[in-house]
This record gives structure tokens, sequence and C-alpha cells, in this order.
């Protein structure tokens, strides 16, 4: 079984993302609700990993 | 509201779907694969709309909206969660359950467990834990519309009326032409979801907030607590844990990585339902802010949207009723047709032996028919306990995820470690939940799914893997190569 570096890749930004998306809200942004901070911060981080699913996806097939 | 404006509004767009799934029925071939994975020739765009609509139920409109009216932006963090994580568990599992599927003819995940760990035992309990779960998850579906019916024309339609219609709606979706049928009417389906949230948003923006602009400030200004983050740590991992592997754990939607037609329509599939459920989360959790401030002080929080249709006007209520049964009926008929799917596969086929693919179909269409009657006696029976089931399903799936993931990560995993991980991680799962037992707070999910890891490993390691388990992964390696991942 051969894991590939991209796939290696996306499990460690899926843990990274599992921190990020625990710690930066309870230890930053828990007393901050100005200018929709908390919104902000999860839309953000969402557009964030979509990218780097599509730049993860985006070449699948291309050696069929 | 009168329920005639309600009826002719769902029958014009009901008479559209059954159109819909009559035009793919002339496409259906014969034989299980068509039936049940459209024989795997699903394009990208129908891909990712079966996908969202499957995904998204009314649970969107009404229950997140809800909990953003109750607990402020905690809950959308909690639904862009499950999104982030949907993305990526998609980037790494979609070409893999995709290619095997395709190698091996798997028309189930369960068929999937049941191959690689060399015993059809890890099949039938698995497919027994997906019943147990989605089972109540489908009923409350229909007990959704019934209510809605219900609440809207104030008693005027019965609440066994909607969940009748209902349940003929997805019922006739998932018998008329299978995953084809499902597929279309889902793409239909979604498309409805959308465009009646847009209408919606648009509406609040413009009618009743005066502008976008003024929308956001009116908010920050008005209802800043809903700004903050306010929910503990146990709750918003224990819901969004179980919701982060839901791409993995829930059948109706791991089974729809078996249909693509092609790489570039599995990538599709990816890409277009990521960018649906980024604008359909952002919309739905807007309209909880909204009606926090539009009409606050609702004392049950699933009755924010309800409460905001009887103050909109006529048509446009019933164009967001219509996107909400919309989201029910989808999700609604994909389960049951995966559900049937598993029980015929997993269960019958192993059981009986030998049973020709004529007798499979005919197993796999009276199981339709089956788990619709089940479903609408439960419904009918309005218990409590439907809800904290329904509740549970995401939770106590959960504990099939270990099994999911060594299926193409860990040779060392054995049938023994599988089958007695799901059994006991689901009975300690679900007796928490149950028993309402939370200890240190955290939830059962939580416990359950670390129970269920240590057996995984733990009783894998004390037996001896399958021969296959090799082999298989080799195959993964050689499939996902062939195919250019």
């Amino acid at each position: 079984m051969k894991i590939s570096y991209e796939t290696k890749d996306l499990v460690m930004i899926s843990l990274v993302v599992a921190i990020v998306n625990v710690t930066v809200p309870y230890l930053i942004l828990k007393d901050h609700y100005v200018y929709w901070v908390n919104f902000v911060f999860w839309t953000v981080l969402t557009l964030l990993v979509m990218f780097i699913g599509y730049m993860y996806i985006k070449d699948w097939g291309e050696c069929e | 509201m009168s329920p005639y404006y309600l009826f002719l509004g769902l029958g014009i767009w009901a008479v559209f779907g059954v159109l819909i799934a009559n035009y793919a029925k002339r496409y259906m071939g014969i034989g299980m694969e068509d039936f049940f994975l459209a024989n795997r020739k699903i394009g990208g765009f129908i891909s990712a709309m079966t996908y969202s609509a499957t995904t998204f139920s009314a649970f969107m409109m009404i229950g997140l909206v809800g909990l953003v009216y109750s607990t402020g932006v905690g809950a959308f963090g909690f639904e862009m969660t499950y999104l982030m994580f949907t993305v990526l568990l998609l980037g790494i599992f979609a070409p893999r359950f995709w290619s095997v599927g395709k190698r091996y003819n798997y028309l189930t995940p369960s068929e999937m467990l049941s191959h690689r760990y060399e015993d059809d035992k890890v099949g039938m309990v698995s497919t027994i834990v997906f019943l147990i779960m989605l089972i109540p998850y489908a009923s409350i579906q229909m007990m959704g519309a019934g209510f809605l019916f219900y609440g809207l024309t104030g008693g005027q339609v019965p609440y066994m009326v909607g969940v009748i219609i209902m349940a003929v709606f997805s019922g006739f979706a998932a018998l008329w032409a299978g995953m084809r049928s499902v597929s279309w009417t889902d793409a239909f389906q979604a498309i409805t979801m959308l465009v009646s949230a847009l209408i919606l948003l648009f509406y609040i923006f413009y009618y009743i907030f005066g502008g976008p602009v003024n929308f956001f400030s009116t908010i920050s200004s008005q209802n800043p607590e809903l700004l903050q983050f306010t929910w503990n740590i146990e709750m918003f991992i224990g819901l969004s844990l179980p919701w982060a592997f839901f791409a993995l754990t829930n059948p109706q939607v791991s089974q729809r990585m078996f249909v693509s037609k092609d790489v570039k329509s599995l990538k599709r599939m990816i890409i277009f339902f990521s960018l649906f459920a980024f604008i359909y989360t952002i919309i739905t959790s807007l309209f909880g802010f909204a009606i926090a401030n539009y009409i606050p002080g609702l004392a049950v929080a699933d009755e924010a949207m309800p409460a905001l249709l009887s103050q909109v006007p006529t048509v446009l209520a019933v164009v967001i009723f219509v996107g909400i049964f919309a989201a029910a009926s989808s999700t609604l008929g994909s389960v049951i047709l995966t559900l049937s799917s598993m029980t015929t596969r997993d269960l019958a086929q192993p059981l009986g032996k030998n049973l020709s693919e004529k007798q499979q179909l005919l197993i796999g269409k009276s199981t339709i028919v089956l788990l619709v009657v089940v479903c609408i006696i439960f419904a009918s029976l309005r218990l409590e306990l439907i809800a904290v089931l329904s509740a549970m399903a995401s939770g106590g799936l959960l504990v099939t995820a270990p099994a999911l993931i060594g299926t193409f990560f860990w040779k060392k995993g054995t049938s023994q470690g599988a089958l007695v991980s799901m059994l006991v991680g689901g009975l300690v799962t679900g007796s928490m939940f149950i028993f309402n037992i939370y200890p240190l707070g955290w939830w059962p999910s939580i416990w359950g799914f670390i129970v269920t890891i240590i057996l995984y490993i733990g009783v894998s390691l004390a037996t001896s893997p399958p021969e296959r388990a090799e082999e298989f992964l080799e195959v993964v390696d050689e499939e996902m190569e062939k195919n250019g991942f």
C-alpha cells in the first residue's frame, strides 16, 4: 500500500483545520462580536479549505 | 394560510417532479446496478445536485435556522465545520470509493466492507447499524412535512395528510426508476431549495431590513449577543464531530461516490457540491439572525421559520414551503433507496445465497415499499423517542468510521475488529443517548467514538487480518493510478 504525498498532505491539513477550527474561536474570538468576526472567521476558513480542495482535485484524471 | 394555496403550489411543483422521474425512466436498463446506481453513469452536475439534496434535509431551513435563532453564530460554525471536513473527506475517499466500486462492482458501502474484510457479517452488521440509525432520521422528514402542513394551515390540513403526501412523493421517486429518478428529481429539488432560499433572502434584505448593509448593521447593533460565540466546547465538538465524518459514515451520501460516470464527473460533483453547500449554509444561517431580530421571543426555536412564513406574502410563503418540502423529500427518497439496496445486497443476498438478479431486484423494490410504510407508522406514532433517535443518527453512524477508514488505510484491520467496534460502539452510543448520559459533560457520540476506535484497533491487533486485505490495498493503489488520481 502506498499513500501518496498528496493524500498525506490532505490528512495533515485536516488535522490543522480541526485544531484551528476549535482553538481560534475558543482562545481568540470567544468574547468578540464586532464586525461579525466569528462569522467571517468560519466563512474565510471554509473558503480556504474549499480552495485547497480544488487545488488538490483539479488534476484528477489528467493522465487518463 | 389557506390550504388551497399550499396544495396548488405543491401540486404544480410535483407535476414537474413526476415528469422528470418519468423521463428518467426512459433511460432505465435492467439489473441491480442500473436500478440502484444508475449503471454508474451519472454526470457531474446531477451527481453534485443529488449529493447536495440528499445531504441537506429540512434540518437546514427549520433546525439550523432555529439553532442560529436561539444560540447565534456557533450554529453557523458547526455547519461550516461539516462542510470543511466533507470537502477534505471527499478529496481523500471519493477516488478510492469510486475506483474500487468500479473494479469490484460494489453496489453499497456495506458490500465493500464485506469484501475487504472477507466476512459477510461485517456488511450485515453495518447494514443493521445503518437501518437503526436512518429509519428514525427518514421518519423525521415525514413528521416535519406533517407538522409544516398542519402549522401553516392553522390545523386545516391534518398532520397525517402531510406525512402521507411526503411518503408518496419520495417513495414514487425511489421506486419509479431507482437511482436515476432519485438523482434527477434530486437535482430539480436542489435547484428548488436554492432558488427559494435566494428569493427569501432577497425579500429579507430589501423588504424587511432595507438592504444588505442595513441588515448587517442592524444585527450588529441590536443583536450583538448572536454574533458572540457562546457554545460550550462540549456541545460544539459533540455536535460537530459526527457531522465532520458525515460524508463517510452516512451511506446515502457515501453510496454517491460510486455513481459518477467518469473521473471528471466525480471532480465536478465535489466542486459543485462545495459551492452549493457554501451558499446554502450562509443563506440559511442568515435567516436565523434575521428572524431573531424581526420576530424575537419565540419559545420554541424550531418555530422561527414557520413564524416568518406566517408574516410574508402568501406567494413567497408557498415558494419557501415548497423549498422545505423538496429538501425533506429528496433526503427521504435517497435514504430509502440506499437502505433498500443494502437490505437486498447485504442482508437478503448473504442469507438467501444464490438469489438471481431478478429476485434481488424484486426484494429491493419491495423493501422500498416496506421502508416507506415503516416510516409512515413511525411518523404516525409521533414518539419523542423518534426525535431522540433521529438526533442520534449522525453520532450513532460514527461507529462505522474506524472500519471504513481501516478499509483503505490499515491492512491489519480485521473483520472481528470491525464487528466488535461497530456492535459495542453502537450499543454504548445508543444507550448513552437514550438514557441521557453525558460523562464529564461530553456527548455520547464522543465516548462512543473513543470506544469504537480502541476496540477496532485492539481487537484487530489481537486477530489475524484477512488474506484479501493486502491484495485489496494493492488494487486500490493500482486503480487510483490507472484512473489518474
